[in-house]
């Protein structure tokens, strides 16, 4: 049997394998342009692409050479069995027989109704679902934040134990001296803070500092100097003012593990 | 394969949608906060660096500098010179980053006002990035935080002035 082409049947397998074949060279994208392009189907710019693509490669000459060889060895299968069958024959009687009994089938077969059949989609389905629930709520905890309880507010949530600014606004936020701290002498003579509020004192709700931290002055009516020392010592130099008491906070490593300052 | 893609991102998107609208509605109104929000803060930030010994010859306090003199004075420093002086006025919660000396620079955000109290978050780097003070300290009006910090050489430092207006 000779194809329409010229092309004997085997032959014309052949160039179908091999159409197949050089599917490897070009890429999907590649092959569903030529394709477009080849029916007639693509736009304009497909159709500047596919031009191009053509130009410049010889495989996709190749593979639109062989979807013309394969379109009409189709069409000439397609065309050969349609002269093979009888006018007057129809399928419609053997397809609607194979529908019923493939409705037969699936009625005694099928589950009973209600019934949940668990099966790969379903779980993909529920799976995305949980995913965007959880993504949702995430989203929603982000950006609406919670309102914080009146109680708690004017306790305040501040790592001291004590909002500063609720606390100043009753008390003067002007500084007492550190004679109300608590706590021991250090070698360096001044006396480091034990007491948690004690960072209070100077409304510092939380303090971290990459040395040590020494609190000069500070009376009744004054703010006191924050003194920061990072060479590991407290300040080489003596006060001026002996008189003036002062105080040794922590340094940045210790905050982390002292009760000093919350931090 | 492509059609259930397309039909579960879009269960996805609906998921969220769904669950973020929800959680907006039913969150519980926002009481009404004691701190105003929309207020602004003028602050007045100074940079000033500190040299000599103290005690060994008389104190030197540059002009400019004299409404914190007392302050100055108590530190183990002799001469005080200005480095930067910036006057401005932020609104709460927008954050600022003011030179305080050479390569040094501190980034401040005024968190809260109360009253006449200034909450302010204050972070002062070195020139090596190092941390000098991270701090959130609340201030009165009028009132100035006083930070200071030596030098590696210890026979110079720098001192930071922050005062809210």
């Amino acid at each position: 049997m000779v194809t329409p082409l010229g092309i004997k049947e085997g032959k014309a397998d052949m160039k179908l394998k091999r159409c197949r074949d050089l599917k490897t060279v070009l890429t999907e994208k590649e092959e569903l342009l030529l394709m477009r392009f080849r029916d007639g189907e693509a736009s304009w710019g497909e159709r500047w692409s596919a031009r191009r693509l053509l130009g410049s490669c010889s495989a996709a000459r190749d593979y639109l050479e062989q979807l013309g060889v394969c379109g009409d060895f189709i069409q000439w299968r397609s065309t050969r069995m349609e002269h093979q069958l009888p006018a007057s024959w129809t399928l419609f009687p053997g397809i609607q027989r194979e529908i019923e009994k493939q409705e037969l089938l699936r009625a005694v077969t099928s589950p009973r109704k209600g019934g949940w059949v668990l099966n790969a989609e379903t779980i993909v389905r529920v799976g995305w679902g949980l995913t965007g629930a959880l993504t949702a709520a995430s989203v929603m905890i982000l950006v609406a934040p919670s309102p914080e309880p009146e109680s708690k507010r004017e306790r305040g949530v501040g790592s001291l134990g004590v909002n500063p600014l609720v606390a100043a606004s009753v008390q003067p936020v002007r500084l007492s001296p550190v004679s109300t701290l608590s706590g021991a002498r250090s070698s360096a003579g001044a006396a480091e803070t034990h007491s948690p509020l004690a960072g209070q004192q100077y409304g510092i709700t939380w303090f971290s500092s990459g040395g040590k931290v020494q609190v000069i002055g500070g009376s009744r009516s004054e703010t006191p100097v924050l003194w920061i020392s990072r060479n590991g010592r407290v300040s080489r130099r003596a006060s001026p003012t002996p008189d003036v008491p002062s105080a040794v906070f922590a340094n940045d490593r210790r905050v982390a593990q002292s009760p000093l300052l919350g931090r | 394969m492509k059609i259930h893609g397309l039909r579960v991102l879009k269960s996805f998107v609906l998921a969220c949608l769904l669950g973020f609208f929800t959680g907006v509605s039913t969150a519980p109104a926002q009481q009404q906060q004691p701190t105003q929000d929309l207020d602004i803060v003028r602050l007045h930030l100074r940079g000033i660096r500190a040299l000599g010994e103290s005690g060994s010859q008389e104190t030197f306090i540059a002009e400019g500098l004299g409404d914190i003199a007392n302050k100055l004075r108590s530190l183990p420093f002799s001469r005080f010179s200005l480095l930067s002086n910036d006057e401005v006025a932020m609104p709460v919660h927008r954050k600022r980053s003011f030179p305080v000396a050479v390569n040094q620079s501190v980034t401040v955000r005024p968190l809260e006002i109360v009253g006449d109290v200034v909450s302010l978050w204050v972070s002062w780097r070195d020139g090596r990035g190092n941390k000098v003070i991270d701090t959130r300290i609340a201030i009165r009006r009028g009132d100035e935080m006083i930070a200071g910090t030596e030098m590696d050489n210890s026979e110079e430092g720098t001192v930071l002035v922050i005062s809210a207006r």
